[in-house]
This record gives structure tokens, C-alpha cells and sequence, in this order.
């Protein structure tokens, strides 16, 4: 059955974040700007990971997390890829906005990173990238490389793609309440063209993910795709929340 | 006050057999690999108590997702013994459900101060104390499995919260059915809410037609097969198996055989224990055949064990405050436990320990408070810096007297102003 294996020490997960960092990013979003709702949301995900690694205050690897921050460039934040151990000394790392939105950037760096490491990871739980954005790409089309990205697989599935996009234009009808939320129920729900697009950049919820989501409170439908409209900060906490509900021992 | 046996959390206990009256007692304690890795307490926790009359025991097993799973597993496993070991066998199922049910909601503010007051260290990463702030606040939770057998009644009754198993052997070790036993992996018991998601599970049975009673914890999965037929190097085995699989986790297993006898029917010799010299310690010489020892301490309302390694020159150092009643006992995996020892009373002062001040937080019974980090305090360079950033030096390490840096400075600033006088005032 895919996407059962579970998080350990020994069997950790691969978590990629690409976060778009572009001046977009700046803007404000309630009394704050985007980036540091991101920023909370990234520490607050983090913490939950944290607390789900830890026996008594033992920290157990059981996380791997790499961040590619991009803008016209991807910027490897964490230099390369940490453990949850390590990435708890240092805490999460602070963005500054600027510059454009290479989104195919960051997804090819995301692609070389997994073709370097499924070879070893194959009895490990599927890897999850967590693509966090506020606009429309620049320059290439992702779309292909996601494409690819989704194909790759470890035993226990293929790579699983989320999407979360920070704006109030990706459905028709808002979201009134994160917890009964049951996700974008069908292309129809979509109000343009590049919501149209990340939702084919998205994997279907996986059934483990979704009673994990549940233990938060959060009622999403099987199979919902892993796309996220973030209008709101609670939102955003939602989103983020899923990049981390990988089953854990 | 019934001396309830416990088996150290902090350490590895492999497969041992003593007996009680006409009982014999195999269990095995491991800890998971990541526990062992790291030098930390086990989750899980056995405790036993008896005598030829009756004999109570628990296993239970902390839950790691909460606060310090092993401090509720070994505050409830402690208790679940005591109040068994003293407890009129039930007459039935409903009467012993109501009465465990009473004492694991009157448990419950006792573990919610316990929890309060456990310390988090000051030094620890603010991400990590987050983390350990948000899980106190859920509370420490521990599922349990815990039993009474009667020898007089020729009952047992158990009780069981958790996915923890108890297995019922007959004479020719074929496994009987629990047919009404219900295993619910959500429950458990927790020091902010007592018993969770539902009523304790229970049950109460005639002995006869039972020649073995067996509890472990889950962590022997899909192996607990294995576990119908053992001996103490297979029982070692099949740890240190599992301890090699990438879901190692804690190991705690108890079998309890009825009407049994020890190979050596001789009783080990009794130890001598004598008082060092100055301190809350015991030595003694080494007994002929005793694989370990056990000392028996009563005082400050508590009474308890410690077991003690068997070595050429065994000892036993008192590590809690107070003072106590001390005496030695010598067991082995084959013959009858000696006699208890002399008593020795060992007294140890509280006193504080600095290097533990250190690393506890400032108030230990308070409860703790934890500024939420900002974006903003972390010193972590931001993506536009993404070149090594030099780690700032500690203050002892700076290579400036600022005091001195700063009257330079002021002297300069003068002598720069009398030359502004005299250049252009005059």
C-alpha cells in the first residue's frame, strides 16, 4: 500500500521546500508582510516536526529538510540538506524579497537534488516538495519538470508535489474556515488559468496524509489535490501543516 | 506499604528470571536504538510486586508523541502496582472497572504537578523548547497493561488501556483465545485528562486452564509471535534483532508462569553489605551465583527497589534525597533469591548540585514560560548572504578592552575639537 512507510531515525523523509522569495513576497497580507507569515508558518511546521521527532528531548532524525529559496535565482539556504536535528540548532532562516519568479529554476534544482538522493532512499517514505508562491511564473514553464518530478518514486510511492498559493484570486468561491475546508473539489472550483496549472502540478492527497491532516483538526476529502489557496494566515498554517504529515513510528 | 520491584529505564535489562513464591518471572527491558544511541530513559516501564498469596505487575509504555511518555509510564505504573498489590480481588468485571476508573481520575492531578514541575533545560534550543513547552501542555500519557493474580482465589484480573498485550498460555504452551478482550490503540492514560478516549478495559478470570500469563509492548510487532515459545538467549536474541530494524523501538516483555520452580532449588547465600565510610553507600562481597542484586529501600513514605549489576566488588550508592531503611538481596536466572540482608540506614541530605542548576531552569516548580522566538531573533543568515558568516567570538574571546577603546575615543573627539577652537574660533 503507498505511502505508509514511516519516518524514522533510520527511514527519514525528504521534505524540499521552494519558496518563492520574490518582491512580490513583500507585500502586505493583514498587518503583515507575506514573507513573515511564510516564515511563521515555515517555524511553526517546523516545531510540530520537532515535536514529533522527540522522545523525552531527544531529537530523532527523523526529518531530512532542504529550503531553495528563488527569485530570478535559486538560492540553496540550508546548504544542502539537514536533518531536523541539525536544522532545530539553527532555527528558520529569514528571507529577504526580491527580483522575479523562476519557478522552473527551482524545480530543476529540486530534480537534481532528487536524482541524487532516491538511489539511497528508496525504502524511506516518498519525499514531499512544498512549493510555496504568490504569482505567476517567469520565464519557462514548470509544468514539465513537475511532470517528471511526479514520476520519480521511492517503494513507497511516487514523489509527492504540494502546492500553496499565496492569493485570493485562485477560487471562485473563498474559503470561509480552514478546519471544514474539504480542498478544491474540482477544476470548476478554479478561477484562472494558473490555478488551472498548479493543480496539475499537484499529487492527490494520499490516504496516510489525510488522517494525519485529521489528527489537526483539518477535514479534507480523499484524494483532494495537494493545492492550497492561501487567502488567509490560517491558510497558510494549513498548508504547511501538510507538508509535514508524513506517518511518523 | 508493598515494595513494588521496578526495573531502571535508564539502562538495558536483559532477559533475567526470578521467582516468587511458586512463580516464575521472565522479563527483559530494552530501550529503542535512538534511546540507547543517545544515553536517554526508556519510554516504557515494568513493575511488579508479590508474595506467595498474590502478585501484581504493569507494563506499560509511554507515548512518545507527549510530554516525557516516560515519566507518566513509570508514575502510573508504580501506582497501578501499589493500589493492585492491596486491592480485595474484585468480585466482577463492572465493580473493578468502576474502582480503576475512580483511582486513574484521583491519579491524575498528582502526574499534572509532576508534569508542571518537570524541568526543561534552560539551554536547549528555542525551537526545541517550543516544542517541549507544546507537548507539556497535552500533558504526559502512557498506555498500560496491568494485572492481579490471585493464587488463593485461583483468579487474575487485568486491566489495559492501549495496544500493550496480554497472552494466556496453557500447560502445553498453546495460546488461548481473549475473544472479549477489546485493543484500542487511542487510549491511553494522560496527567491532564486522566483516562483518555474511553473506559479502561477489563477483565477478570479463573486461573484454571491458564499455566502462563504474558504481557509486552508493541514494540515486537509483527515478531511476537516469537515470543510463544522462549528461553532467556532467544528472548536476547530476538532484542537484539529487532533493536537492528529501522522501527526499533523500546522492548518490554513479561511472562509470568504459574506453579513453577527454579532449576536450583538451594536459596543464594545472603549478602553481607557493610556502610562506606562517609557516604550514603553499601558494599558487599560478592555472592557465589547471584547474576544481580537487589536493594530494598523503605523510607519517606515510599518503598522501592534498585537492582545492582553483579560485579567483583558490587555496591550500591543511595541517589535519592532523604532516609532509608537499606537491605541486600541476591538473585539469579536459576536459583531461589537469597534472604534479605541486615537493614542499614542510609541517609542522603538534599543539597544543590551545580552542574544540575545549570542545565534546569531557574525555578524548576513553576511552570515555564517561553518567549515565542521572532523571524527576526534568529541568527541565521538571510538568503542574500548565503556566503559562511563569520560565528560571532564569546565575550571572554574578544581581543578589545571596550573600556579602553572608548576613552581613546573620547580623547580623540577633545583633542579634534580644541584643534576645530583654535583653527577657526580664533
Amino acid at each position: 500500500m503507498p505511502y505508509t512507510a514511516v519516518a524514522t531515525s533510520t527511514t527519514p523523509v525528504l521534505i524540499i521546500y521552494l519558496l518563492d522569495i520574490s518582491g512580490s513576497m513583500s507585500q502586505m497580507l493583514g498587518d503583515k508582510r507575506r514573507i513573515e507569515i511564510v516564515s511563521d508558518a515555515l517555524q511553526e511546521i517546523a516545531t510540530e516536526m520537532v515535536a514529533r521527532s522527540t522522545k523525552g528531548e531527544l531529537v530523532a532524525p527523523r526529518y531530512r529538510l532542504a529550503i531553495y529559496a528563488y527569485e530570478s535565482q535559486v538560492h540553496d539556504v540550508l546548504g544542502g540538506i539537514r536533518t531536523i536535528d541539525q536544522f532545530v540548532r539553527d532555527g528558520v532562516p529569514e528571507f529577504s524579497p526580491r527580483g522575479g519568479t523562476n519557478t522552473a529554476a527551482a524545480f530543476l534544482a529540486a530534480e537534481n537534488l532528487l536524482a541524487q538522493e532516491l538511489p539511497y532512499i528508496q525504502t524511506h517514505p516518498a519525499p514531499l516538495i512544498c512549493h510555496m508562491t504568490d504569482g505567476e511564473y517567469q520565464g519557462d514553464d514548470p509544468t514539465p519538470i513537475v511532470q517528471r518530478i511526479m514520476q520519480m518514486s521511492t517503494q513507497d510511492g511516487n514523489v509527492l508535489v504540494e502546492n500553496i498559493f499565496i492569493s485570493d484570486k485562485i477560487l471562485k468561491q473563498p474559503v470561509e474556515d480552514a478546519y471544514t475546508w474539504q480542498g478544491v473539489t474540482s477544476e470548476a472550483d478554479l478561477a484562472n488559468d494558473y490555478a488551472r496549472t498548479l493543480l496539475r502540478m499537484s499529487s492527490p492527497i494520499p490516504e496516510s496524509y489525510r488522517i494525519e491532516m485529521q489528527e489537526f483538526g483539518y477535514n479534507l476529502q480523499p484524494n483532494a489535490p495537494m493545492l492550497f489557496p492561501a487567502q488567509t494566515r490560517e491558510l497558510i498554517r494549513m498548508a504547511f501543516t501538510m507538508s509535514g504529515a508524513t506517518p511518523v513510528a | 506499604m508493598p515494595h513494588v520491584i521496578t526495573l531502571n529505564q535508564e539502562t538495558d535489562t536483559p532477559a533475567r528470571r526470578e521467582y516468587i513464591g511458586n512463580v516464575a518471572l521472565t522479563y527483559l527491558y530494552d530501550r529503542s536504538r535512538d534511546s540507547q544511541q543517545a544515553g536517554t530513559r526508556g519510554q516504557d516501564f515494568i513493575a511488579f510486586c508479590g508474595n506467595q498469596k498474590r502478585l501484581a505487575f504493569a507494563v506499560c509504555d509511554g507515548v512518545s508523541q507527549s510530554f516525557y511518555g516516560d515519566l507518566a509510564a513509570r508514575f502510573l505504573g508504580e501506582k497501578l502496582v501499589a493500589w493492585l498489590a492491596d486491592l480485595p480481588f474484585p468480585t466482577d468485571v463492572e465493580t473493578f472497572r468502576a474502582a480503576l476508573s475512580a483511582q486513574l481520575a484521583a491519579w491524575q492531578p498528582e502526574a499534572d504537578a509532576l508534569v508542571a514541575a518537570h524541568p526543561i533545560r534552560a539551554d536547549l534550543p528555542p525551537m526545541l523548547r517550543d516544542a517541549l513547552v507544546r507537548k507539556r501542555e497535552n500533558g504526559s500519557e502512557s498506555m498500560f497493561l496491568a494485572a492481579l493474580v490471585d493464587h488463593q482465589a485461583e483468579k487474575f484480573a487485568a486491566c489495559w488501556m492501549g495496544d500493550l498485550r496480554l497472552r494466556l498460555f496453557d500447560a502445553n504452551g498453546e495460546e488461548l483465545p481473549l475473544s472479549e478482550a477489546h485493543w484500542d490503540m487511542r487510549q491511553r492514560w494522560s496527567s491532564r485528562l486522566g483516562a483518555k478516549n474511553g473506559a479502561p478495559q477489563v477483565l477478570v478470570m479463573p486461573l484454571r486452564g491458564i499455566a502462563r500469563l504474558m504481557a509486552h509492548s508493541d514494540g515486537f510487532g509483527s515478531r511476537a509471535d516469537m515470543l510463544k515459545r522462549f528461553t532467556l538467549d532467544s528472548l536476547n536474541a530476538l532484542a537484539d534483532e529487532l533493536l537492528s530494524l529501522p522501527t526499533s523501538d523500546d522492548l518490554s516483555f513479561l511472562d509470568i508462569a504459574l506453579n513453577s520452580t527454579p532449576d536450583l532449588l538451594m536459596p543464594l547465600e545472603t549478602p553481607e553489605p557493610q556502610r562506606v565510610p562517609d557516604q550514603p553507600a553499601l558494599h558487599w562481597q560478592p555472592v557465589a551465583g547471584a547474576m544481580w542484586y537487589r536493594v530494598w529501600l523503605e523510607g519517606e513514605g515510599r518503598a522501592f527497589t534498585v537492582d545492582v549489576t553483579a560485579s567483583d566488588a558490587p555496591s550500591f550508592l543511595l541517589s535519592a534525597y532523604g532516609t532509608y531503611t537499606c537491605r541486600v538481596q541476591a538473585l539469579s536466572n536459576y536459583h531461589l533469591p537469597s534472604a534479605l540482608s541486615a537493614s542499614f540506614r542510609l541517609e542522603r541530605a538534599p543539597f544543590p548540585e551545580p552542574t544540575i542548576m545549570h542545565h534546569a531552569e531557574p525555578v524548576p516548580a513553576k511552570p515555564i514560560t517561553v518567549k515565542q522566538p521572532t523571524v527576526q531573533s534568529v541568527a541565521v543568515p538571510t538568503v542574500s548572504l548565503l556566503e559562511p558568516v563569520p560565528t560571532p567570538q564569546p565575550k571572554s574571546a574578544e581581543p578589545f578592552d571596550w573600556s579602553l577603546v572608548t576613552a581613546i575615543a573620547a580623547g580623540i573627539s577633545v583633542g579634534l575639537a580644541v584643534v576645530w577652537y583654535f583653527t577657526y574660533m580664533q
